[in-house]
């Protein structure tokens, strides 16, 4: 499958800037091809490991990030990497058999915390989704679902107890999501969780992601471990839905009202003409 | 690989092991399957996917006589149809979810599925028999058909004066990749049913049951007798191919659980 | 007591399964072991030599290796001898044999998790051959066990070699290796689930259902 133009267009983080450090390299593989990270006397440099042509770098939200296009559009801004006082922690790259977008898919979704994330995001007899909004911004460039609740048993590290919480979802990127939740120790503020996802391969994905919060009881290790649970608890799902891409044709899965989220995010995709992890429709025929 | 399409009635698990309130995966060829058996003990036989997001149904979980997804909950009666999605209880699920089905049938205490449109019953086998076990052999059906066929395999089986028979299988077949075995003097199993699912192009599932003879008391000796062969008709047929050598045992005097004193306690 | 964690490791697992069977107090220390490889830092090289979780203090004692910790709780916590049966020198070699066994699920079955999961860099066919061998062995003595009309890997009752053996086992699938061609493995992990106390980790939800 060649590469759609959208997907070639983006930016995408290929490890932790502690990945690559001075001295070091990280060789990893990005939409099929090798890439080669290294840093030397201080500057990164990446480049493709088959004939060494050499690729866009950047360091941003704690990760490397590098893309195949000559003029790519920019990486978007997540000003909240600004604020004073919030806490970074980055999980990790966890390596995931599916396509980047059924990740980012169940990412938005709510429907599946009692069942997935029992006792912690959700709880079964507490399991309807209220009806929320999700629209694409000004320039259709990303995604917003708005308006989300759900009571959750044990929505952060830091919660002790249930509380309905409410989320805020971003889609910037067609392989990275944000999410926004009520922050259990501010009213002003937001706790971002989010993922970068590498795509691997169409059908293979290596998902990055931080957490960044307010935060003063728990340790940064805390964190990261509750982070990883839930993800694992996540990715077991991912590496067995089917097929492995994301199916982009109207009617090949059922999708409610609940799953607003999900509907708004395969249109988008199929409006951008993307085809990179995803079953179009002239695949599946 | 021969085409695993379930064309014909396909064995694909015992039914001992589908115990009421439980959901496992069957895989023949390009199908994969969800077995699960409700509180009504009707075993199913459905495509292993629901489909609101593809998730397979076999990590899903049996309340009462209906299959819920482990997604999101989705859930599914015994016919298939959706009858509850739980983030949104107030809506009837859409009439249009159904889950495919396969025929299926329950006969000598082995599960057997075919694709929907088959015209012909499944296999049927008199007599009163019991689920042994079902075996993982890593070579595909046709070859484990081949070397029931050519009466390689000698089940050891104990008369009732302790006297150790041989018989070289040259079992009747009935139909694709099943194998029967009779015996007429073993005090502890009157035949051994041996059928095939065809999981792979490498992987074979053997399903085995047993028409014991004699008290149910003495039943677990035959189990267990039949399952000692069958690790020797697995390492028999795996090592062929492999080249390892029987250790110069004439062919005759295998398998080696021969040697072993089966006799009356 | 403190036990040195990570959240994702079935041989930490194994451990909060045990202090949750005996009904013990056991503070958890969390270790950054991916991606912070804290295990290797200096600090960490100063509690256990070999870079491993889990380690376990208690009373001043520094115990490594999840069978060797297993047993030391048993010993020491479990009055009534349930979960290592010290007394009858065939269970005592029935058990220890099988944590000897739990060392080759986690070199074979865990390794390949490892690879899918976390990237490490090993041969990934080789583990997941291996973790079928090792898998075959369970199934074929699971399988004579239920003839036997027994549950449990030895003896009557679950024991630390039913606690060893399970992580690993339930986990096969984050490695890529399906649970389906053993099905008396797979109804010995549902007993397990059943046991009071259990909980789950990451991973290996499905099975209690």
């Amino acid at each position: 499958m060649a590469l759609d133009e959208f997907t070639r267009s983006h930016w995408y983080a290929i490890g932790r800037l502690e990945d690559v450090p001075d001295g070091g390299s990280r060789s990893t593989r990005l939409l099929g091809h090798d890439v080669v990270a290294e840093r030397r006397a201080e500057a990164l440099s990446i480049r493709l490991k088959a004939d060494g042509a050499p690729l866009k770098a950047q360091e941003r939200y704690g990760h490397v990030w590098t893309t195949l296009h000559d003029d790519p559009r920019p990486l978007y801004d997540i000003p909240e990497f600004e604020e004073k006082g919030r806490r970074l922690v980055t999980a990790g790259c966890v390596s995931v058999r599916c396509s980047g977008l059924r990740a980012v898919e169940n990412f938005l979704d709510l429907a599946h915390f009692p069942f997935v994330h029992a006792g912690i995001l959700g709880v079964e007899e507490q399991a309807t989704v209220e009806q929320y909004e999700v629209e694409p911004d000004r320039n259709e460039d990303e995604l917003w679902a708005t308006s989300c609740k759900f009571y959750q048993p044990r929505a952060a590290a830091t919660a002790e107890s249930g509380q309905v919480t409410h989320y805020k979802y971003r889609v910037p990127h067609p392989f990275s999501t944000i999410l926004y939740k009520t922050c259990p120790i501010r009213d002003d503020a937001w706790d971002l969780i989010g993922l970068f996802i590498q795509p691997v391969e169409e059908d293979l994905s290596d998902v990055h992601s931080f957490v960044l919060v307010f935060d003063e009881d728990n340790s940064d290790t805390d964190l990261l471990h509750f982070q990883q649970t839930i993800f694992l608890q996540d990715r077991f799902i991912l590496e067995n839905q089917v097929p492995r891409l994301l199916p982009l044709v109207p009617g090949s899965e059922t999708p409610t009202r609940a799953d607003a989220s999900s509907i708004a995010y395969r249109r988008w995709l199929r409006k951008k003409g993307l085809t990179y992890g995803a079953l179009p429709a002239i695949r599946a025929a | 690989m021969e085409e695993a399409s379930l064309s014909s009635w396909t064995a694909v698990g015992l039914s001992a092991a589908v115990s009421p309130g439980t959901a496992c995966r069957a895989l023949v060829g390009d199908h994969d399957l969800v077995i699960w058996r409700g509180r009504d003990r009707q075993v199913r036989v459905w495509e292993n996917r629901c489909p609101h997001r593809g998730m397979r149904l076999s990590y899903g979980f049996v309340r009462g006589d209906r299959l819920t997804c482990c997604y999101h909950g989705w859930t599914y009666d015994g016919e298939g149809a959706c009858t509850l999605i739980p983030a949104r209880p107030d809506l009837a699920p859409p009439k249009a979810v159904r889950i495919g089905q396969y025929a299926r049938a329950e006969h000598a205490g082995i599960i057997w599925a075919a694709s929907g449109s088959i015209g012909m019953e499944a296999p049927s086998f008199p007599g009163d028999w019991i689920g042994c076990r079902s075996i993982a052999i890593d070579r595909p059906r046709e070859e484990v058909d081949s070397h029931f066929a050519s009466g390689r395999f000698i089940l050891s089986h104990p008369d009732q004066h302790g006297e150790i028979n041989r018989i070289a299988c040259a079992p009747s077949l009935n139909g694709d990749g099943v194998h029967r075995i009779e015996l007429h003097d073993s005090h502890l199993f009157e035949a051994v049913l041996c059928a095939g699912q065809p999981v792979s192009g490498t992987q074979t599932m053997l399903h085995v049951s047993v028409r014991p003879r004699g008290a149910a008391g003495k039943h677990g000796e035959a189990l267990r007798h039949v399952s000692d062969w069958l690790k020797e008709v697995r390492t028999l047929v795996e090592n062929r191919r492999a080249g390892i050598r029987t250790l110069g045992v004439p062919r005759a005097r295998l398998p080696h659980i021969l040697e072993r004193d089966h006799g009356p306690g | 007591m403190k036990l040195y964690d990570y959240v994702l490791s079935g041989n930490c697992y194994k451990i909060r399964l045990l202090v949750r069977f005996l009904e013990i107090e056991c503070e958890i220390v969390a270790v950054d072991f991916y991606p912070g490889r804290e295990h290797k830092s200096a600090a960490f090289l100063g509690i256990n030599p070999l870079g491993q979780i889990p380690v376990l203090e208690d009373d001043g004692l520094v115990i490594r290796d999840a069978q060797a910790i297993l047993l030391y709780l048993a010993n020491k916590y479990d009055g009534h001898g349930r979960w290592w049966p010290s007394g009858d020198p065939r269970l005592v070699g029935e058990v220890t044999m099988w944590l000897v066994f739990a060392d080759r699920i986690t070199a074979t079955s865990s390794a390949a998790r490892m690879h899918d999961v976390l990237g490490y860099d090993l041969d990934v066919g080789a583990a997941r051959a291996g973790a079928r061998s090792v898998f075959r062995v369970l199934e074929d003595h699971l399988t004579d066990r239920e003839f036997g009309g027994h549950e449990w890997i030895a003896g009557p009752a679950p024991t630390i070699a039913d606690i060893a053996c399970f992580p690993y086992t339930a986990l096969a699938h984050d490695g890529g290796i399906d649970l389906s061609p053993w099905p008396a493995i797979r109804r010995w992990l549902r007993r397990f689930t059943n046991l009071p106390g259990f909980f789950t980790m990451p991973g290996i939800d499905h099975i209690r259902r």
